[in-house]
């Protein structure tokens, strides 16, 4: 109950706030940008020698360039909104107040864990859509010689690409959010930090690691999430908790 | 004057114990303090601590709090606090009085001791259960400004879990009806303060803690928020705990008082019993020497004056304190500041000898 009521008050939070409607209009603007710029270099990086896939179904090119060309941008909105959440606090001295309040502090950084995991999937739903909508029909319709009948779109692809997307995502949020506590003011630091992360976010075991890969989530993907989330979940509510000390 | 040489050589026993003889020990110091009654108030024992059957909110028993392993940053701190008392501790900067507040509300842990809050002690695991009996506003109220009045007292009372027509009572209690629909980033510091205030009360605690409240609040604001303490204390019977610098506030609002130096509580009085029991005798040169006629008052000096703290029960016209013919003192009232001096002038000496 004491989670759900959590959960509750942060969406209060959020919800009169018009930086909730700005955050989506970045992500819109994240996509548009990503989008032109794949679709300028789809046909001429498919023909070169060196293609991201071997795999000869142009589908798998198609989600997986796309992905690795817009996911360093989703990947930048989520620092956004873990670094906003927390400076929000930060700025209104409400850390100290939250320790005073009869919810524990673990079940508010949850809580706030949560909002931001809902806000990355509903940034990839959107992106499905926008997908679905509007990049998968232009696409089809401009290179049907790629979209051939012998290779049939695999739709296995696109829940791949939403596992793999959130088993990378939750160590990223922790270490994000922790790393925005423990630097307090320092709000563009972290930013800054997280975005030299994302650049690096093809080592995997790095906390920022969550490049889009083709094919199931891999179980040390999964097991590293485990432990990053404990480990930085631990050092979260430490450092909330030195506040006021 | 004996059971006070006794109590001191307990405590400087328990300062040199492990936690668990100061335990036992604070114990016996417990005991000890119970045992003392009003008639224990002599000409030189200034202690003005009246235990009497009452329900306290706060009881606090031997308290020991160290930062550091070797040094004890609060010490052997003991008080209670009645119901519906406006109860204020005073003392300097870094006498321990945050220190003291932070352990109260468990965000820091004892090292010994035991504090109860609404007949539940205060520790991790009853933290949360005793929360929801205690509003707390430290220094400048903290609140969201991208929120209306409005909208932070109904998230504060989701955090208590209380209907948001306790937020609007509230509101409207603290006076901020016309602004409720206002940004709280827009209201002015009294105002600010204020919602602080209603947030605090929203959940209708039995308690309410309150570190330095009128830190930046114009003299208007600070007759308003005094104004407001009275009120929720006389109609609601809310329970006050408060530090401040500001002396003469504490006067107009206190029951009770507490002084702390170099972490140790001084005395807990009642400043109607002060002001019933004490009047302050000033000496001037030449006359300074006269303080000897009282070794063991309360004294400070100011400038060349000394100032001596007296029961009224001592007869000052008998005294002779003309040097040369001349007349060169004067009796006052006493009130909280020249009381307060006289304590912290005694204990330095003391920690000096």
């Amino acid at each position: 109950m004491n989670m759900i009521r959590a959960v509750k008050i942060e969406w209060l939070k959020l919800r009169s706030n018009p930086i909730l409607g700005m955050f989506l209009l970045v992500t819109l603007t994240i996509f548009l940008i990503g989008t032109y710029f794949f679709v300028q270099n789809f046909v001429q990086s498919y023909g070169q020698a060196t293609p991201i896939t071997k795999d000869p179904n142009p589908w798998h090119f198609f989600i997986e360039s796309y992905a690795s060309e817009i996911e360093i941008c989703i990947g930048l909105n989520i620092l956004l909104v873990v670094g906003w959440l927390h400076f929000v606090e930060h700025k209104n001295r409400m850390w100290v107040k939250s320790l005073l309040l009869p919810l524990p502090i673990l079940h508010i950084i949850l809580a706030k864990m949560t909002i931001i995991v809902i806000f990355a999937i509903i940034v990839q739903l959107l992106l499905f859509a926008f997908t679905f909508l509007f990049l998968k029909p232009y696409i089809v319709d401009r290179y049907a010689f790629l979209f051939t009948q012998d290779h049939p779109e695999p739709y296995s692809i696109y829940y791949n690409w939403f596992f793999y997307y959130l088993s990378g995502i939750f160590k990223l949020i922790i270490f994000h959010f922790w790393l925005s506590l423990k630097l307090q003011r320092s709000f563009l630091l972290a930013f800054f930090i997280g975005f030299i992360g994302l650049l690096l976010r093809f080592l995997w075991f790095s906390p920022y690691g969550f490049s889009f890969i083709i094919g199931k989530p891999r179980l040390e993907d999964i097991m590293l999430n485990v432990v990053y989330v404990l480990v930085f979940l631990y050092f979260t509510n430490r450092e909330v908790k030195s506040y006021f000390s | 004057m004996v059971l006070e040489c006794q109590i001191g050589a307990v405590q400087t026993a328990i300062g040199k114990q492990d936690r668990t003889t100061r335990m036992v020990l604070g114990m016996f110091n417990g005991i000890v303090n119970c045992s003392t009654t009003e008639g224990d108030v002599g000409v030189f024992s200034h202690h003005l601590f009246k235990t009497k059957s009452m329900t306290s909110v706060i009881s606090i028993s031997s308290l020991y709090y160290s930062y550091t392993k070797n040094k004890d940053f609060l010490s052997d701190i003991s008080f209670e606090i009645p119901e519906k008392d406006i109860f204020f501790i005073i003392g300097a900067n870094g006498a321990g009085k945050s220190t003291l507040l932070k352990n109260i509300l468990g965000l820091l842990t004892p090292d010994a001791g035991k504090i109860v809050i609404a007949g539940v002690e205060m520790n991790p695991a009853n933290r949360l259960s005793i929360m929801p009996k205690v509003g707390v506003l430290i220094e400048n109220a903290a609140f969201y400004g991208h929120l209306t009045v409005k909208q932070n007292a109904y998230l504060i009372a989701e955090y208590y879990n209380v209907p948001k027509v306790y937020a609007d009572e509230a509101i409207k209690t603290v006076g901020l009806e016309q602004e409720k629909n206002k940004k709280a980033a827009q209201l002015s510091t009294g105002f600010k303060q204020r919602l602080g205030l209603a947030t605090a009360i929203l959940h209708q605690p039995t308690l309410v803690i309150l570190d330095e409240p009128t830190n930046g609040l114009d003299p208007q604001g600070i007759i308003e928020f005094r104004d407001l303490v009275i009120q929720l204390n006389r109609e609601r019977g809310i329970t006050f705990l408060m530090t401040t610098h500001i002396l003469n506030e504490v006067e107009r609002l206190a029951t009770r008082v507490a002084i702390i130096r170099e972490g140790q509580i001084l005395e807990t009085f009642s400043l109607q019993h002060l002001y019933q029991t004490y009047e302050l005798l000033e000496l001037h040169p030449p006359a300074e020497q006269n303080l000897l006629k009282y070794p063991n008052a309360l004294h400070y000096k100011s400038g060349d004056a000394v100032h001596i703290i007296l029961p009224k029960t001592v007869n000052l016209e008998d005294s002779n304190f003309q040097t040369h013919g001349e007349p060169s003192f004067s009796v006052k009232p006493i009130n909280l500041e020249t009381y307060y001096l006289g304590k912290c002038y005694e204990h330095d000496t003391r920690s000096k000898n």
